[in-house]
């Protein structure tokens, strides 16, 4: 493919399939970090450079949709690690400060759903989030998440198990089938 | 209970979290001015360390040429005393006393010169 606004240095990238794909990505930036928009959207400056100055070259191995997933994936991972020690410090001042961190209001449905979501282990919420909200398949999520299919397959099986029994509450109906 | 369910119920809380994202044109912007800026620092840099070297190499053609200065390498002390080794010589190898010592009292011929009336 060589786009008429195909970028320089990664001439497989055009311009229009990265803004095709801005929305969801910002998505999957904005739960690498905590839901902090400022931080997401750094996130996303800093992949579309990775992205322009070809550092991060797309050789269609996969979908342009996986690929600019793991990018945002590896940027998040290699920026937060450094400040891990310090964000955990962070959070646990913050959690004995604010009982509740959810960015949603307090007693409704969504709080109960989004409290399930976080409930479950890092890799499941990924591989829920990469599934459910992303549409991608499980050996997709899994290539973002850098494990194997079976692994994430694994992570996938046990998630649903976990929030349906953590919903069942929500649905008593469909709990019930 | 479905994953039809279990995808909706996530689909809507998902949604709420996440809000509307920022404009693909600001973000995209902003990193090519990022890309650009980081070229341009790329280039300054790469200049500044071909200045250098060229400076370096400037001053070493033109940095005056010492004599080298001059070793006595053909004779290293050091080296001399440790590869050789002196012992004494044992006492049977010294000559005896008696040796030097005259045995006989030599014979003197007669003396014919004198001086005021007496041989000397």
């Amino acid at each position: 493919m060589r786009d008429h606004d195909a970028l320089a240095n990664n001439p497989n990238v055009s311009r229009q399939a990265l803004e095709a794909l801005h929305g969801e990505l910002f998505g999957w930036a904005l739960s690498r970090c905590g839901y902090n928009d400022p931080v997401a959207e750094d996130l996303m400056q800093q992949a579309y450079v990775e992205i322009l100055s070809g550092k991060a070259r797309f050789d269609k191995k996969s979908s342009l949709k996986t690929f600019m997933f793991g990018v945002v994936q590896n940027l998040a991972r290699s920026r937060f690690r450094r400040q891990n020690t310090r964000l955990r410090l962070v959070d646990s001042f913050a959690a004995e400060q604010q009982p509740s961190a959810s960015p949603h209001e307090p007693d409704n449905n969504l709080k109960r759903v989004w409290e399930a979501v976080e409930s479950l282990p890092q890799r499941q919420r990924d591989i829920t989030e990469l599934v459910f909200i992303r549409d991608m398949t499980i050996e997709e999520a899994s290539n973002v998440m850098g494990v194997s299919v079976g692994t994430g397959r694994v992570h996938y099986d046990r998630a649903k198990k976990s929030l349906a029994e953590s919903l069942a509450s929500l649905h008593p109906k469909e709990s019930m089938q | 209970m479905s994953d039809q369910i279990i995808k909706d119920a996530l689909k809507d809380a998902y949604r709420s979290a996440e809000g509307k994202p920022p404009s693909f044109d600001d973000v995209w912007a902003a990193a090519e001015r990022q890309h650009q800026a980081s070229g341009r620092r790329r280039v300054r840099t790469a200049s500044g360390v071909a200045a250098a070297v060229a400076l370096a190499a400037i001053t070493a053609l033109l940095w005056p040429q010492q004599e080298p200065e001059l070793t006595d390498d053909y004779l290293i002390a050091d080296a001399l005393m440790n590869s050789t080794s002196w012992v004494a010589p044992s006492d049977s190898l010294l000559p005896e006393h008696q040796f030097d010592i005259y045995q006989d009292i030599p014979a003197l011929g007669p003396s014919t010169n004198s001086q005021e009336g007496t041989l000397l």
